[in-house]
């Protein structure tokens, strides 16, 4: 219980601060001119409510001198009522059975998915070097740090070789707007299941066909397991799991 | 082209409207609440959701179990809950698109409607992101499927450093605070949903939010019965090593995730982005009609307010008088709102065809079908209507609407027709006219079907305003039983003619006999709403 308590307020308090800041910048953005019932259509909205009074004593006095009759009340007939079970019935059927149905076989049970998932940088284009006496001196004080670092990364190559066969070759940019970030990799191929021999190699270094690490490993693929090929960056290695 | 595709399949829509009527009356009749009912099962779903979320507990490891617990322990409430708030969202999904459809197969979403129009297309997508984003909750196969799937078609935007999807790679990389991200967008998108279902009818004047109470207890009775017979239930739970197999999908939520798997993330979204860009612009799309907006006539109008009170489309302001004449206030138009019904100027006082010869004036108008061009036809119809037919029926002077049953078609000896943009442009006077001229036997009055009508509130104002209940009266002077309301759809055409000629013979019976009651009419004569 105290677990449902906490999550409620979790999403409460956030709600409670944020909607109305939110609400308010929309508010002030914008949104007064939308929302903002113009003076003259609440002026009818209120003339219509108050001539609504004024029509319903009207009504019951037309209604009694019958000429123009209304359906209003009128009963509907069995057959009607009937109708309008078969309408909700019908409706209910097809709500009811699409929400759920047919089937959709998304994935064949006999083959198993290899994800490759991999987010690594690139070497630095350039590599760090000692700043001179000279160039130290030109930078403002704040700034006088001994390295100099060019932050561009060569993009980074992967090969994927599946039982000696290329399942995939291809060469990522590095992110970010100064081309300093990591090459992040998500590609996906279903294999039969079964024995198979991984080969992969990643360049990172911008040479056509590099390989800084290579795999080689042979895995047993259960049916409809997902297999891993990653980078695990703390043993500087590549992996499959 | 559009009029080629819209004409059989409005016949269609008014078809099946005719057969609903006649299950569920004309005031039930869920074809004409389907705006109305989206908003009751918005509820629905608000209310079963809230106490489903009570139960539910927002961790990766025990989400699954507590959706599990409602539906098996708890199955008499919090399992029907559940279903309630499944179905009540699927059933969201047909009767908004059904809604849209008719709105388009009618021809309502140009000209004044478009701000509505315009803003159903977000509120499609804001419904779409709740109901996808509450199937990723339940954290089983179906939501690993659909959570995963989402992710790669937003990472196809390659706008988030590192791959979303990466969240879903292994069991571990799922952490609670992911997951509670998800219930996040869960429950903050459906209350987009509600502002944008809000400002959807916010221009609308006098609109209507909720289904009549027969047809709310009668969706609720139904959604209640559906969840007890068929219980929502869930896949086996979610395993991120291994692949879900076979799926039982969502078809009214999920369908674009096949799409997705077809076709890729570009296709996709290219057809999510043009699909939405072609909607939001079809207001503005060619044919255009440009008629002119309504105008008012300074000198001649009087501050009455009468056009403003009619005006179903909230176009008329009442602002102080900018000349020298005595009165408080004048009408102005808004151009831009102003659909060219033609109900103000069936609303004026001043709108009488009991003028001068030569030009009819009004107080307000429209220019491009002026009050006087319609006396000019009733004119022309009365002139019609001067010889005695042959067959022995009496002579009947038919005054339509274009978006009724074409009243075109009725014209031959002893029936003459004129057809408005609206018939609630047709001030009661000129019923007055035609039959004291003394050309005509009896008048017809038809427009759109009840509770159908084209300019909103036409037919509501046209009946009140014959019954006296609304300004301007009908003089009582005026015999009434030599007047006919009879409302019909362009499908009801066959009928409509019938009736007619039931009415020129029943007239003559008027004459020959001390009059029998008028028989009942099939068309429906009465008031709307
Ligand atoms: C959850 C979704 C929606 C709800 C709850 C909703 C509800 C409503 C309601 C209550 C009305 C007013 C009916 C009246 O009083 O005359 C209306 C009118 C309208 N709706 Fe929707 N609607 C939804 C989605 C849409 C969508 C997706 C579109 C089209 C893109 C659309 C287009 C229109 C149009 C054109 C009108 C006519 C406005 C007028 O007659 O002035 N709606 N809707
Ligand atoms: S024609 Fe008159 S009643 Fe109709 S929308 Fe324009 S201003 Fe309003
Ligand atoms: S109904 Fe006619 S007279 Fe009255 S305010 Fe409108 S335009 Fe003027």
């Amino acid at each position: 219980m105290e677990n449902t308590f906490t999550s409620v307020l979790f999403y409460l308090v956030p709600i409670l601060i944020f909607g109305p800041l939110f609400f308010m910048i929309l508010w002030f953005v914008g949104l007064r001119d939308i929302i903002i019932v113009p003076p003259a259509v609440k002026e009818q909205r209120r003339r219509e409510r108050e001539e609504a009074g004024k029509l319903a004593a009207l009504k019951v006095r037309k209604r009694r001198g019958g000429r123009f009759t209304t359906r209003e009340g009128a009963g509907l007939s069995p057959l009607a009522w009937t109708g309008q079970g078969v309408a909700y019935l019908l409706f209910a059927g097809l709500v009811g059975y699409l929400s759920s149905a047919p089937d959709y076989l998304y994935f064949d049970p006999g083959d198993a998915l290899i994800k490759l998932s991999l987010s690594h940088p690139g070497k630095r284009k350039v590599a760090c070097r000692r700043r001179t006496r000279k160039e130290l001196a030109e930078l403002p004080p704040n700034m006088r740090a001994p390295l100099k670092c060019p932050r561009e990364r060569w993009p980074v190559e992967i090969e994927l070789r599946l039982d000696g066969k290329v399942l995939y070759r291809g060469l990522r940019k590095p992110a970010g707007l100064a081309g300093d970030g990591a090459s992040s990799f998500y590609e996906k191929f279903p294999v039969a299941a079964g024995v198979h021999r991984f080969a992969v190699r990643l360049g990172e270094s911008g040479q056509a066909g590099g390989s800084d690490y290579v795999l080689d490993e042979e895995v047993r693929l259960a049916p409809s397991q997902v297999l891993i090929v990653g980078f695990r960056s703390d043993a500087g290695r590549l992996f499959l799991k | 082209m559009l009029k080629t595709i819209r004409h059989p399949l409005r016949t269609l829509l008014l078809h099946v409207e005719a057969v609903f009527d006649r299950a569920f009356g004309p005031h039930w009749n869920p074809i004409r609440q389907l705006g109305t009912l989206a908003f009751f099962l918005f509820w629905v779903c608000a209310v079963s959701g809230i106490y489903v979320f009570i139960l539910f507990e927002t961790t990766v490891a025990g989400a699954f179990a507590s959706v599990e617990y409602m539906t098996r322990e708890q199955w008499y409430l919090g399992g029907i809950m559940r279903s309630l708030h499944r179905y009540s969202s699927d059933a969201m999904v047909v009767v908004m698109v059904l809604h849209m459809g008719r709105e388009f197969v009618l021809d309502r979403y140009r000209g004044a409607r478009w701000f509505s129009w315009l803003i159903g297309v977000p509120t499609i997508w804001f419904l779409y992101m709740s109901g996808i984003s509450g199937y990723w909750l339940v954290w089983d196969q179906l939501a690993q499927y659909v959570a995963i799937a989402s992710m790669e078609w937003l990472d196809w935007l390659g706008i988030f450093g590192e791959p979303v999807a990466t969240n879903f790679l292994t069991p571990d990389s799922l952490s609670d605070r992911f997951f509670s991200l998800l219930v996040f967008i869960h429950i903050f998108v459906p209350l987009f949903l509600l502002f944008t279902m809000w400002i959807h009818v916010l221009r609308v004047t006098q609109p209507k939010i909720n289904p009549p109470r027969g047809l709310a207890a009668g969706t609720l009775v139904m959604l209640v019965a559906l969840s007890l017979v068929w219980p929502a239930v869930s896949h086996e739970p979610a395993d991120l090593a291994v692949v879900p197999a076979s799926l039982n999908l969502d078809w009214f939520y999920l369908p674009f995730y096949l799409l997705f798997d077809a076709w890729g993330g570009r296709t996709l979204w290219g057809l999510a982005v043009g699909v939405s860009v072609l909607l939001a612009a079809m207001p503005w799309l060619p044919p255009l009609r440009r008629s002119k907006a309504a105008r008012v006539a300074l000198d001649k109008c009087n501050g009455c307010r009468r056009c403003f009170a009619d005006c179903p489309f909230g176009a008329i302001t009442m602002e102080a008088r900018s000349d020298s004449l005595p009165f408080e206030q004048e009408a102005v138009v808004d151009t831009d709102a102003c659909a060219r019904c033609g109900i103000c100027v069936g609303a004026c006082p001043v709108s009488t065809p009991f003028q001068r010869a030569g030009g009819l004036v009004t107080a307000i108008d429209l220019p491009d079908f002026a009050l006087g061009h319609v006396r000019d036809l009733t004119e022309r119809g009365l002139r019609a209507l001067a010889s005695e037919p042959a067959d022995g029926g009496r002579r009947v002077m038919v005054f339509g609407c274009d978006h009724g049953a074409r009243v075109g078609d009725l014209e031959q000896s002893g029936v003459a027709v004129v057809s408005l943009p609206c018939i609630g442009m047709l001030p009661p006077s000129f019923i007055d006219y035609a039959l004291s001229r003394g050309a005509a036997d009896g008048v017809v009055i038809t427009g759109c079907r009840d509770g159908g009508c084209y300019q909103r509130f036409g037919v509501r104002w046209t009946q009140e305003r014959l019954e006296g209940m609304r300004d301007p009266y009908l003089r009582s002077r005026v015999p009434r039983q030599r007047i006919r309301t009879l409302w019909a759809a362009p499908t009801d055409a066959a009928k409509l003619e019938e009736e007619v000629q039931t009415f020129r013979f029943w007239l003559r019976g008027l004459e020959d006999d001390h009059s029998p009651p008028p028989p009942e009419a099939a068309l429906a004569p009465e008031s709307v709403e």
